[in-house]
């Protein structure tokens, strides 16, 4: 079959449009890839210009080195990815097979697919990123596809490129709506339809479920959200605000670990105060531990509860998730079981002898475990111990090293060294990492969890107040607690809070719009989940709905826009008769510069009588124009409306000498 | 063979409306529906809030392109089409005209001949011509139909078609049009041209046209008598000319469907005959046309030549 040439000016189009939308992929691609990509287009676009053979019916040879390109490109994605074909691969493999099909597009029905698989690529982005910038970088990529199709479907008509482009914006204009319909309306199926690659979450940061001493701090300096939290009334004070994840309970000497026998019976909690009611938009990270701030009194059925106080998700949180719960700050918790008590006394036998001492000296010198809590936090608070988050190293036995060489660290030191002390003096204790304060964001009513108010504390399990939380950081930094990392951190990190420059505050008042801006994003696109939209739907009072009578209303909604949208679209009259009173606008004004008005009351016709009456020299352009536009206005003849268009830019009065 | 046009021209015609226009996915339509349930899924699976955006607002556009490109086609009005004459075996050109009475440009429109029945494959390879109408504009677009036969080629059923602006939607219409154009006989047949003066049955009014009166010289066709040539001329390397002569010089001719009998078929013996008035026609003759039920006095020149051949293609009709 003969195939249609194509134009290089589409070629070249297409080749543009194929690049941005592979852009976002190019840090993450081999370089091979990205040359061998590069130098596949420019030979099709050489090719296009008929200035060199593309492979072919004509040229055999060069169509098998296109063959050998296309096997070497696939063998060589499958080696380095050593079989594991998940989503780095795919996308890579993508990008090979685009670049050997622009290389052998011939007619129409190549173009269309190469196309429309540029729509499909935006799609792998999104793997990676999810953000507002990304979405608008999509949104600019569509109109640009679109255009690409515009501008081939009336290749052999005289619209110019500008108006593609316009065509393709009005077109993805009057697209949006129905996707924000489909969006909220589609019916939302939780839970994957097949397996996902294990690469497909990848490259997300949080806590881990290990604690050994220099681990938090590579979290203290990212400035990535961990969670945003809003508050539904009552909201506490800075200071209480310990958000609480893992537990460790189980140490070897050196690292901290979760105990292995955490049961889902979390033991009665008394709890008192106020409750504080609130909804946690919690960023990817892979693990399962849900955060909640100090005990969660109703988790609304929001995963559960350990017996450690941890509420943990059924599965990994892969993605974006959002749970509303209930917490109290002030509790009593004083059920400890024997073998709790034993894990929670447990100190290698041969690990840290210089702490042991140190605490045998306390409790023989001290009756009461608060007075031994006291001695221990007076410590940290008057001797030489200094709060850094660049620690020197530490040699032997860490806690031994910290306590008595260094005295240096920062929140898991403190934390860590304080549960050897207290386990060593017969105290039940053990470390809690989470996240402690959190930035308010003043354009929007909630806080902003960030990376770097990673935190480690400890609690100590007391005979007559059972678990209570003890924060030795608190003693040597008391600032970490209450006004948060900010202040501790180097400058380098530290976001200008200085109220006193105007600059500053209006840098942090953009910051926060912004903050604001990408937290309801993460509400209401990414955390659309099969929950939210079951919220949604409820509000707008649609009860017992079920998929059928969802896509009913999807359906019904979608073709009610279009109605209106046709209306829009197919009605010219007015819009026609919009362009004469225009162009003829026009005409007045020119008049009216030279000193010509037109009444109100005065018909077309009577304002040129009396403007050919006082200007005889303009009466031949005036007359014509007059007539023509009583043709277009009201007449039935058939007259183009460029015609006067042309006219009315043709005339240039000058004003009258007199 | 100039114009002999056959042409109603018809106010009835109405512009397209919704009724008339009907509205499908073309095969590249299909495929991007295809790519677009792929990215459902893939969205499903993933759960990926953007991937679902991206997968609405191309299936947003989809819907919309659909509007646009019925708008491509409404208010398109059949005006008219004209044709020259054809002899058999040749192709007929139309000259559609087509109003566009919206205030819309339309762009990308194809228009091409689409009789009911058509298969498959012919429908595939149907010749189509592209062109466009700015608004409240006419335009004119050829439509070439094959001539196997003489007698009235009816234009019949024209399809006008356009998947402007996205490609993947086709919109198209029929117009029934009652334009037809006259189809010759084809010129063909070796008898010689019947002279007055070979055939020496009295039918000639002047026994030997004069040579005398020689009014200008033109330059050689094919079928011209040797005798006219201008021998002198030709001996100066100059292109060979023919003498031409004044009324008073004229030889006649009496082209007759008896003489044809030998050609066979009625359809040979017209083609014979048509044959023969378009060399009377080019050799100067004076020549008059006899056919059962119709015979066509001497005469010459075009109007003359397209009455004998008008005749010849209805013979029978």
């Amino acid at each position: 079959m003969k195939h249609e040439e194509i134009r290089t000016v589409h070629v070249a189009w297409l080749i543009v449009t194929l690049v941005l939308a592979l852009l976002p992929h190019i840090d993450r691609f081999p370089l091979a890839l990205s040359f061998g990509f590069v130098a596949l287009t420019l030979w099709r676009l050489l090719g296009a210009m008929k200035r060199a053979p593309l492979p072919g019916p004509d040229h055999k040879i060069l169509w098998g080195i296109k063959q050998f390109i296309a096997v070497f490109a696939f063998v060589a994605i499958y080696i380095a990815y050593r079989g594991q074909l998940g989503r780095d691969a795919g996308v890579e493999l993508l990008a090979a097979l685009l670049a050997l099909k622009i290389l052998e597009m011939r007619g129409e029905r190549d173009y269309y697919i190469v196309a429309f698989l540029c729509y499909f690529l935006l799609v792998t982005n999104f793997f990676y990123s999810q953000t507002i910038k990304t979405a608008a970088f999509m949104l600019a990529v569509v109109i640009l596809i679109t255009t690409v199709l515009v501008q081939f479907t009336a290749r052999h008509s005289s619209m110019p490129t500008r108006t593609h482009f316009f065509k393709a914006g009005q077109l993805t204009a009057q697209a949006v709506p129905l996707m924000v319909i489909a969006f909220l309306l589609f019916p939302r199926i939780p839970g994957p339809l097949w397996g996902i690659p294990q690469d497909a979450f990848s490259g997300v940061s949080g806590l881990s479920e290990e604690l050994s001493l220099g681990s938090i701090v590579r979290l203290t300096l990212i400035d990535e959200v961990a969670f945003r939290a809003e508050f539904h009334g009552d909201e506490p004070r800075a200071r209480e605000l310990y958000w609480r994840g893992p537990v460790l309970t189980h140490t070897d000497g050196r690292t901290w670990r979760k105990s292995p026998d955490v049961r889902e019976n979390p033991p009665p909690a008394k709890v008192a105060g106020r409750p504080y009611s609130y909804t946690v938009m919690l960023e990817p990270h892979k693990t399962r531990w849900l955060f909640g701030l100090d005990i969660i009194s109703n988790a609304n059925g929001q995963g559960r509860i350990t017996s450690d106080y941890q509420l943990m998700s059924r599965r990994p949180v892969q993605k974006r998730a959002s749970y509303t719960i209930v917490s109290h700050t002030d509790f009593v918790i004083d059920h400890l079981t024997e073998s709790q008590r034993q894990e929670n006394l447990m100190i290698p036998v041969r690990s840290h002898p210089r702490a042991k001492a140190l605490s045998e000296t306390w409790r023989k010198k001290f009756s009461s475990d608060r007075d031994i809590i006291t001695a221990a936090l007076n410590m940290y608070r008057g001797e030489n111990f200094i709060y850094s988050l660049t620690p020197p190293p530490l040699l032997g036995d860490t806690i031994d090293a910290f306590l008595f060489d260094t005295q240096q660290g920062f929140c898991e030191h403190f934390a860590a060294s304080f549960v050897v002390l207290m386990r060593a003096a017969g105290i039940p204790a053990r470390i809690v990492t989470g996240y402690q304060g959190g930035e308010r964001n003043t354009v929007s009513d909630f806080l902003v969890i960030r990376q770097r108010d990673a935190h480690a504390w400890a609690e100590v399990y007391l005979e007559d107040a059972g678990w209570t939380r003890v924060d030795p950081t608190g003693a040597v930094a008391p600032g970490r607690v209450s006004t948060g990392i900010e202040q501790l951190l180097p400058s380098r990190q530290r976001v200008r809070r200085s109220g006193n420059s105007t600059v500053g505050s209006a840098f942090l008042r953009l910051r926060d719009t912004f903050e604001a801006i990408t937290y309801s994003w993460n509400q209401w696109v990414l955390g659309y989940s099969p929950a939210q939209q079951r919220r949604v739907l409820d509000d707008l009072g649609l009860e017992k709905w079920n998929y059928g009578t969802l896509l009913i209303a999807l359906t019904l909604v979608c073709a009610s826009f279009m109605l209106l949208l046709a209306m829009l679209v197919l009605s010219e009259r007015r819009r026609y008769s919009d362009d004469i009173v225009n162009i003829y606008a026009k005409f007045q004004k020119k008049l009216a510069k030279i000193g010509l008005n037109r009444e109100p009351s005065e018909t077309p016709r009577a304002f040129c009588d009396r403007v050919v009456q006082s200007r005889s020299d303009l009466a031949r352009e005036v007359r014509e124009i007059t007539r023509m536009y009583e043709h277009l206005r009201y007449g039935t003849a058939r007259l183009r409306l460029s015609l006067l268009k042309s006219r009315v830019a043709a005339f240039k009065p000058v004003p009258a000498k007199n | 063979m100039s114009a002999n046009t056959a042409e109603v021209e018809s106010r009835q015609y109405l512009p397209l409306d919704r009724r008339r226009v009907y509205i499908f996915p073309n095969r590249h339509g299909f495929t991007l529906g295809l790519m677009l349930v792929i990215m459902l899924l893939g969205s499903i699976n993933y759960d990926n809030a953007l991937g679902y955006l991206l997968t609405f607002l191309v299936a947003g556009l989809f819907f919309v392109g659909m509007l646009h490109t019925f708008r491509n086609l409404a208010g398109i009005r059949y005006r008219h089409a004209r044709a020259k004459a054809v002899f058999a075996g040749e192709s007929a050109v139309f000259l559609v005209t087509c109003e566009n009475t919206s205030g819309f440009h339309k762009f990308a429109l194809e228009i091409g001949s689409w009789p009911r029945g058509l298969s498959r494959r012919e429908k595939r390879h149907a010749e189509r011509f592209e062109f466009e109408i700015e608004a409240h504009g006419r335009a004119t677009a050829p439509v070439p139909i094959f001539a196997p036969r003489r007698g009235y080629l009816e234009l019949g059923r024209l399809r006008i078609m356009t998947s402007f602006p996205l490609g993947i939607l086709r919109s198209w219409a029929y117009f029934q049009t009652h334009e037809a154009v006259v189809v010759y006989p084809k010129p063909h047949g070796n008898l010689a041209l019947p002279y007055a003066d070979d055939a020496n049955d009295g039918y000639a009014e002047t026994n030997r046209p004069g040579y005398e009166d020689f009014s200008n010289l033109r330059e050689y066709r094919g079928g011209d008598p040797i005798r006219a040539i201008a021998w002198k001329t030709a001996a100066r390397e100059q292109p060979l000319m023919v003498k031409r002569f004044s009324e008073r010089a004229e030889r006649e001719v009496r082209l007759d469907w008896q003489t044809t009998e030998s050609r066979g078929g009625i359809e040979a013996r017209l083609s014979q005959l048509c044959k023969w008035v378009l060399e009377a026609e080019q050799g100067q003759f004076n020549y008059a046309l006899n056919l059962p039920g119709n015979s066509i006095p001497f005469g010459r020149g075009e109007a003359h030549r397209d009455q004998c051949l008008m005749a010849l293609a209805l013979y029978n009709e």
